[in-house]
């Protein structure tokens, strides 16, 4: 019988439970992960199983840690996750959002796009910390992003994107993220990139202002590679607040959006 | 001929131009995003683009904050 513990493959002619494995090879632990779900200590290993086993509040040694971050994710997904790459352009209340639960998620290559500097006025919806105010948000959100996972490769662009420069900042990316602000932003990428990035996976927003019910969001496709989501209707602007619940619940469609076309589900 | 703009069906005359299908339907062209059969048609060619019996359009609208 063949099964994977902490990343690495393991071979036994005998029946075993978890705590049979963990006797076997001395590792202390007390948190039992099964194909992406916890177990019991009882539980009897089957062939092909891939299994974590985590000491509560210890960081292992670092060949480990990689598996243990995403025990509860299955390791099929994240072979293929770790070897995705994604583009976020804007780092605000989407961007930033969306980039961090992309690296959750496991994303090998992140690369960052924003000119501005984190300010007050964006710590009540986006990612950052009131300690980074004043520097740049590619480099905040890389600090942040580095903090979660050590396993993801962060590159950052500190321009502004117009239609000079689009197409090769976001060129060779299997995943574009359009998390402007401005409308006008929004508009330049879809108009530049549908079209002539059709290897490329679009998904933009439109309409998160407020905090509407989220069940009027919607899903538009266009073309065939790219799909905006949001309620289409509620702009941001003089008493039309951003909050954070309903932009980053915009930015995690986003990003559940990247991790469907990237595993397939569809 | 029958034109379908966002999920409903229209009938135009002949030769209409994508702009004159947005005018005619009353949608503001301010922040629209025009898709004619798959392909996004850039605002400076609503003008130029001579829409085909049975293509579907997508207008969609773009606003801003994020």
């Amino acid at each position: 019988m063949n099964f994977i513990v902490n990343g690495k493959d393991y071979y036994t002619e005998k029946t075993l439970t978890i705590a049979d494995l963990i006797k076997e090879i001395n590792i202390d632990a007390d948190i039992f992960i099964v194909n992406s779900f916890p177990v019991a200590a009882s539980y009897i290993i089957n062939d092909s199983d891939v299994i974590t086993l985590i000491k509560k509040g210890s960081i292992l040694d670092k060949e480990y840690l990689e598996y243990q971050l995403i025990s509860r994710q299955g390791l099929k997904e994240y072979n293929i996750l770790k070897n995705s790459s994604a583009v976020i352009c804007g780092l605000g209340g989407l961007g930033s959002n969306a980039a961090v639960s992309l690296a959750r998620a496991g994303i090998g290559r992140l690369k960052l796009i924003d000119f501005d500097i984190v300010e007050p006025s964006n710590i009540n919806r986006q990612a950052y910390f009131l300690e980074q105010i004043g520097i740049n948000k590619t480099d905040a959100l890389k600090e942040i992003i580095n903090k979660i996972s050590p396993y993801i490769n962060v590159e950052i662009s500190n321009i502004y994107l117009d239609e000079t420069n689009i197409l090769s900042e976001l060129s060779g990316f299997q995943i574009i993220l359009e998390c402007f602000d401005s409308v006008s932003s929004k508009m330049l990428l879809i108009e530049k990139c549908v079209n002539n990035m059709p290897e490329s996976y679009i998904i933009g927003a439109s309409g998160v202002a407020g905090y509407y019910n989220t069940d009027i969001f919607k899903q538009k496709y266009i073309g065939s590679n790219c799909i905006i989501i949001g309620d289409f209707e509620n702009e941001a602007g003089i008493n039309h607040g951003l909050y954070a619940p309903r932009v980053a619940a915009a930015a995690n469609i986003q990003a559940n959006e990247a991790i469907r076309h990237l595993l397939k589900d569809k | 001929m029958q034109i379908k703009v966002n999920g409903k069906i229209y009938n135009f005359d002949d030769n209409i131009t994508l702009e004159n299908i947005i005018n005619q339907l009353n949608i503001s062209h301010q922040n629209i995003i025009a898709e004619v059969n798959g392909q996004v048609v850039l605002k400076e060619k609503f003008n130029k683009t001579v829409i085909e019996d049975n293509s579907v359009i997508e207008l969609i609208k773009f606003v801003g904050g994020g």
